[in-house]
């Protein structure tokens, strides 16, 4: 019967959606370094699907808040009373890395659309046509701009490109992100201004 | 570029930038030496680091405010939060971040406190709308008045309060150098408004000289109940902020703060904060020196130390001051004063030189102590007998006569019954408060709780107003059994259905019951096949916690068979063993669907043909315990809830899953598609609604505001509409497009079960756990309940018809509108070419004449049975207020003018009667009695004066009670016997004035700005005011303390009246409606 096949697609299983990621968490916490990688595609997937629905319903300007989308999968994924900073902290870590990367993949998809020679329009490019042609943005700046200019200070100082990385996409603060790179504040801090200043000057000329 | 270039770039550009911004070219043409490019470059950096706007700013990266409970503080300004803007810092604590903040409608600035995400949980997040509800509520010149409480994007919870300029209490005294006696009298102000949280039971509960703000000697105290709102349970939290705050907190803390119980900490706890300052203003010290020890040991010393006496500190205080001081300090609550109202009294009493209440109870206390230190001799003793030890240790102590002795308890029965009294009228302003408190927050059961508590005897319009609001619907009708299913409409839209009962429970077999729909009336009915139909095409499916509705199969239903002739065990191939858990059936009747679970406990899914035209097909399914199941109206999906935060949508064709609603974080259970099976809306037990798109399982929306699980949804037939029912007992309408919430219904007692929306859209009908099936008004119709619409401009003059059910507006667009108060609807205008803005307008005492005067001064009495200005009767001139005289006559007082003139429009004819006393004068306010004039200050800023009419005399010793009046037509208003006048004055407060008595009587305090409207109720028994800040103040006219305050108008509120019968309070506003209050 064609009901068999089907029942492995309907698969009616109760899924506790918040219970791996804390566990998975709690791993990380204790030093499991293969954490880490079961941690991402979760934080991925979650993310790509927030950062979908948001892109359907956005305004034209297309200022996404990576923030909010990482602060809203950790409340989807591990709800808001574990308020651990350290959990917290490793969340977003993770989170600032795919984030970084759903951006770009889709930016970069959008951008394929613009010139008319997109074969794999899935996925992201949910988005009215009158939207597509805008640029998305990330911390005022084009996203795809940004990252070539991050690529260029991760060969210079890579320390100084993963504090952009946590504070633009994780939305971390400079403690926090400090607490992640295992280094002090003001480390942190100093890197943040110089990588900051750095960029800004690459994208202005990159502008003009 | 090379790393080492970079490196030695990034060390110039570290070092640079913390120097001043003055110093760093210097330093950098310093440290660079010859390497132009290396200076160029590190300075172009340096002008990028400090660019304002533009890209990777801290607002650009952080568009939401961090969730992390350990962020730093956000430094950009101005930024926005919601209706404010963020302006800078005034404060940080171990809950939140104080900010100064602007906002633009109204335009002010305020003091907007932000609570930490981390500590609010869900169920914090329900405590504190409820309780939010309830500070907004506290209006009191004496207490930083909390404008609006919410949560934020991130819900995070947040205070908008005034915010107010003063210096902390102790620096304000001694900066001032206040006499002992000054001090007194300040503190006395602050228990006053202390008292007036206390009696709508909000406790501060971290009362200090910091939280209290002194500006030209009125305090205003900050936070209060803040500490209750976000759940901050006493010492637990309080002990784990940081130390430098707890050192601020710990003296203020009663004992039983201390000691961590806080089913004990009640107002009292803040008697005794105000004792501990008390004591701190008039000695300088701490009556507990705590400082610089642990916190244990600073703790044991308030459980268990007696504090240095006051007049050991300073000998002049010896006596009643140290008795009260004592007496707020008693480590037992029970010997404290009860409320910090009597703290006050006893201060005011000492310093008018009167005897304090406190010795009295002190030397009963020490009577008892005498008894307790001669236990031998008393033991054993009948009460009586102690007191009468007691009396005549009274008599040898004070040398009382007997008689004097007797008046003593008499006047303590009197007042022990006056307490009681007062007792009582206190639990009903707390209960209304409560009310009022758990509309607001959508808290239906706290709020009928509430005013079931309220005593019977006091009840009276307030009761009746917020009792209405417990049901919004139209009609219900009781009687549905526990089993009873949702309802659904005939195809004409007229009649409704339930089928009510269940196969699985013996004589519970279902019954089909039907209403007419519009009336609510209920039709007799027996039909097997709409029965069976009723149940498989109802809203509900199955409900909850595995209960079997139907646990035999097919073949023991034959009633089943009527609907679904070819269902049978057999041809779904179930085995006999299987019971049927949720059925349904799709619109078009061509599809049946239903779960079933074998003795083994699996569960399988059937799809089948009732007919028998298709092979039904079987999936095995694992299951939770409860299950929803729902075609699309062309039956091509079916939703599957399995018990699971997630449903899955399936083709019914191939039976392979389309999409997966991935998204709540509960149970899913109830789910409704759009017409055209696009989208569908789901209901879960995490309290949101979610939309999403059936094809792709994206979530598209998500509404939030159901305070407990969701186990109905619905959409509208133009999908533009979205209902929900929750176990709170609310059912909630959302825009279809944005899910914004457009209204909450009340009504239901506890789970709403199914909605159904009628043809037109233009009503919904629900059923309920209660038993009860209701019927609610939607659309334009709903908008418009209570609401009078149709004016173009600010609403000014109201008044209600002396015998109809009618209402007569004026607006500044120069028209009179008459409205029907049982319909809402306007039924007449009254408009002349030429009429300027609406200004005034009577009716005569049957009703048939109503005058208006517009603002181009013109006088018209119209025919209300016509909607006609009668000929001859415009008069041009200055008169303001005229009103209609009993015997149909019109009394004018012209302003400017020194006379009154009595008018028959008929004939014109004129009776003009001098007031020679009066100087130049402003608009007057007759009143009911036509004996009093109030008349207006001719100039802005001159008095106001009371005229007496018939003794032709100026009753000037009121003037200085009534400061305002500058306004013209802002008045006050009389109370319908005559009796007393209530004058809005410039302190935001009311006072009451007895012109028979000529004295001061009272004042009404709550107002937070200016007033611009009061109207006695017609039994004279309440008093309403409102004025700028839209709140409608309901106050007791004996007791002059505030009972309700009613809120809905978005802008001022300028005039307010009553109907004849009292039922109806109308206001008029400045947001072009007039809305109706039924207190009925």
């Amino acid at each position: 019967m064609a009901a068999d096949s089907a029942s492995d697609e309907l698969g009616l299983r109760i899924v506790d959606s918040s219970g791996p990621v804390t566990q998975i968490l709690a791993d990380v916490a204790s030093g499991r370094d293969s954490a880490v990688q079961r941690l991402l595609p979760l934080v991925y997937e979650e993310l790509r699907r927030l950062a979908r629905s948001h892109l359907r319903r956005e305004r034209p300007d297309h200022t996404l808040e990576p923030t909010a989308l990482v602060h809203e999968a950790f409340l989807r994924l591990v709800g808001p009373e574990i308020a651990q900073p350290k959990d917290r902290a490793h969340f977003f870590a993770v989170a600032a890395t795919a984030m970084r990367q759903i951006l770009i993949d889709h930016a970069r998809r959008r951008g394929a659309q613009k010139r008319g020679g997109d074969m794999a329009r899935i996925d992201l490019d949910v988005a009215q046509p009158a939207e597509r042609n805008e640029p998305v943005m990330v911390g005022g700046a084009d996203v795809l701009a940004l990252e070539a200019a991050l690529q260029k200070l991760a060969e210079r100082d890579p320390r100084k490109a993963r504090i952009v990385e946590l504070r633009v996409f994780g939305g971390m603060t400079c403690d926090q992100s400090a607490e992640v790179l295992g280094i002090a504040s003001k480390t942190a801090e100093a890197d943040w201004y110089m990588a900051r200043a750095w960029l800004r000057r690459e994208l202005v000329a990159d502008f003009e | 570029m090379s790393d080492a270039r970079f490196a030695r770039i990034d060390a110039l550009f570290q070092a640079a930038i913390n120097r001043p911004a003055a110093e760093r070219e210097t330093f950098l043409r310093e440290a660079c030496g010859d390497d132009e490019a290396l200076f160029l470059e590190i300075a172009s950096l340096l002008e990028h680091h400090s660019a304002e706007r533009g890209i990777l700013t801290d607002a650009a990266i952080a568009l939401a405010p961090s969730l992390t409970p350990d962020d730093s503080i956000d430094t950009d300004f101005p930024r926005p939060f919601g209706r404010y803007q963020l302006l800078r810092v005034l404060g940080q604590g171990g809950m939140g971040i104080v900010y100064e903040a602007q906002q633009d409608d109204p335009n002010r600035r305020v003091a907007v406190k932000i609570i930490r995400p981390g500590l609010a949980t869900p169920g914090l997040i329900r405590r504190f709308r409820l309780e939010a509800a309830v500070l907004a509520q506290l209006q009191h010149p004496g207490i930083a008045h909390i404008y609006e409480t919410g949560l934020g994007d991130l819900r995070q919870p947040y205070f908008a309060m005034e915010l107010a300029p003063g210096r902390p209490l102790m620096e304000y005294a001694d900066s001032l150098r206040l006499t002992p006696r000054a001090r007194l009298a300040l503190m006395a102000r602050i228990c006053d408004a202390v008292q007036h949280a206390h009696e709508r039971g909000i406790i501060h509960r971290d009362l200090k000289p910091g939280n209290i703000l002194v500006n030209d000697n009125s305090p205003k105290i900050l936070d209060f109940g803040v500490a209750r709102v976000i759940g901050q349970s006493d010492q637990n939290v309080t002990l784990r902020t940081d130390a430098g705050q707890l050192i601020g907190t710990l003296p203020y803390m009663s004992p039983e703060q201390v000691a961590g119980d806080s089913s004990r900490i009640d107002a009292r706890s803040d008697v005794y904060a105000l004792g501990v300052m008390l004591y701190e203003l008039l000695s300088g010290r701490l009556p507990l020196d705590t400082r610089n020890r642990p916190i244990v040991e600073a703790a044991r010393m308030i459980r268990d130390d007696e504090p240095t006496r006051l007049s050991s500190i300073a000998t002049h205080f010896r006596g009643d001051v140290e008795t009260i001081v004592t007496k707020a300090l008693e480590k037992d609550a029970a010997r404290r004063y009860v409320s910090a109202g009597a703290l006050a009294d006893d201060i005011r009493r000492y310093l008018r030189d009167e005897p304090i209440l406190a010795r009295r109870a002190t030397t009963w206390y020490q009577l008892q102590k005498f008894a307790r230190r001669h236990r031998e001799l008393v033991a054993g003793l009948a009460l009586t007998f102690i007191v009468l030890v007691a009396s005549l240790v009274i008599v040898a102590a004070y040398a009382l006569r007997e008689a004097d002795l007797r008046r003593l308890a008499d006047d303590n029965t009197r007042i022990a019954q006056n307490n009681a009294a007062a007792e009582r009228r206190a639990t009903y302003r707390a209960m209304i408060s409560a009310a009022a408190a758990g509309l607001a927050a959508h808290d239906v059961a706290a709020a009928r709780n509430a005013l079931a508590a309220a005593p019977e005897e006091l009840r009276g319009w307030e009761w009746r107003y917020f009792n209405n609001q417990l049901d919004h619907s139209t009609w219900h009708s009781g009687g549905l059994g526990p089993d009873q299913w949702g309802a659904i409409l005939s195809d004409d839209g007229k009649t409704l259905y339930v089928s009510d009962g269940s196969f699985g429970i013996p004589n519970a077999a279902p019954v089909l019951r039907a209403w007419d729909a519009l009336t609510g009336r209920p039709i007799a009915c027996d039909d097997p096949a709409l029965n069976i139909r009723a149940m498989l095409r109802s809203p509900i499916m199955q409900r909850r916690w595995n209960r079997i509705i139907m646990p035999h199969m097919f073949d023991e239903q034959p009633a089943l068979r009527i609907v679904l002739p070819s269902i049978t065990n057999q041809s779904l191939g179930a085995r006999r063993d299987e019971t049927l858990h949720c059925a349904t059936l799709s619109d078009d009747e061509s599809l049946f669907a239903c779960y079933t679970q074998g003795g083994d406990r699996r569960y399988s899914l059937h799809i089948a043909s009732p007919t028998g035209k298709r092979e039904p097909r079987t999936i095995p399914v694992e299951l939770g315990g409860n299950m929803r199941l729902l075609f699309d109206h062309a039956a091509r999906r079916i939703a599957c809830g399995d018990g699971s935060a997630s449903v899955v949508i399936i083709d019914t064709n191939s039976a392979h899953e389309v999409s997966r609603l991935i998204g709540h974080t509960d149970t899913a259970m109830a789910f409704a598609f759009s017409t055209d099976d696009r989208l569908i809306v789901t209901g879960a037990w995490d309290n949101t609604i979610r939309i999403w798109e059936v094809e792709t399982g994206l979530c598209i929306g998500i509404g939030r505001g159901h305070a407990d699980q969701i186990d109905a949804v619905s959409f509208s037939h133009d999908a533009r509409t979205i209902a929900s029912g929750a176990r709170d007992g609310t059912v909630r309408l959302w825009n279809a497009n944005t899910l914004e919430c457009t209204a909450v219904f009340h009504g239901h007692r506890g789970d709403v079960l199914s909605i159904t929306f009628a043809a037109d859209d233009a009503a919904l009908f629900t059923t309920g756990r209660d038993g009860t099936i209701r019927r609610w008004e939607i659309g334009s119709k709903r908008q418009h309940r209570d609401v009078l619409v149709g004016h173009e401009s600010y609403v000014y003059p109201i008044q209600f018809h002396p015998t109809r059910p009618m209402l007569a507006s004026g607006g500044w667009d120069g028209v009179f509108r008459l409205w029907n108060t049982q319909t809402d609807e306007q039924i007449g205008t009254m408009f002349e070419e030429g009429m300027s803005y609406a200004r005034h307008l009577d009716f005569n005492a049957d009703g048939s004449r109503m005058l208006t005067v517009s603002e181009d001064k013109v006088l018209r009495v119209w025919d209300v049975e016509t909607g006609r200005a009668l000929s001859g009767t415009e008069a041009t001139t200055q008169w303001w207020q005229p009103r209609f005289a009993a015997d149909g006559r019109i009394l004018l007082m012209r302003n400017g003018a020194r006379e009154v003139t009595w008018w028959t429009p008929e004939t014109d004819d004129c009776e003009v009667a001098p007031l020679d006393s009066l100087g130049e004068i402003g608009p007057p306010l007759v009143s009911p009695d036509r004996r009093y004039a109030m008349i207006a200050g001719r100039q802005p800023g001159q008095p106001a004066e009371l005229y007496d009419l018939v003794e032709d005399r100026s009753l000037r010793e009121f003037s200085d009670q009534c400061e305002r009046f500058a306004e013209r037509h802002v008045l006050g208003a009389f109370d319908p016997d005559s009796r007393y006048w209530l004058a809005a004055r410039n302190d935001n407060t009311i006072a009451v004035l007895d012109l028979a008595q000529r004295r001061f009587v009272a004042q009404l305090v709550g107002h937070a700005d200016q007033i611009f409207t009061i109207a006695f109720s017609p039994d004279g028994s309440r008093i309403a005011s409102a004025g700028r800040l839209r709140t409608i103040f309901i106050w007791d006219a004996k007791t002059h303390q505030p009972l309700a305050q009613l809120q809905g108008h978005t802008s001022y509120v300028w005039a307010l009246t009553w109907s004849a019968d009292g039922s109806i309070l109308a206001s008029s506003s400045g947001d072009h409606t007039v809305r109706l209050w039924r207190g009925d």
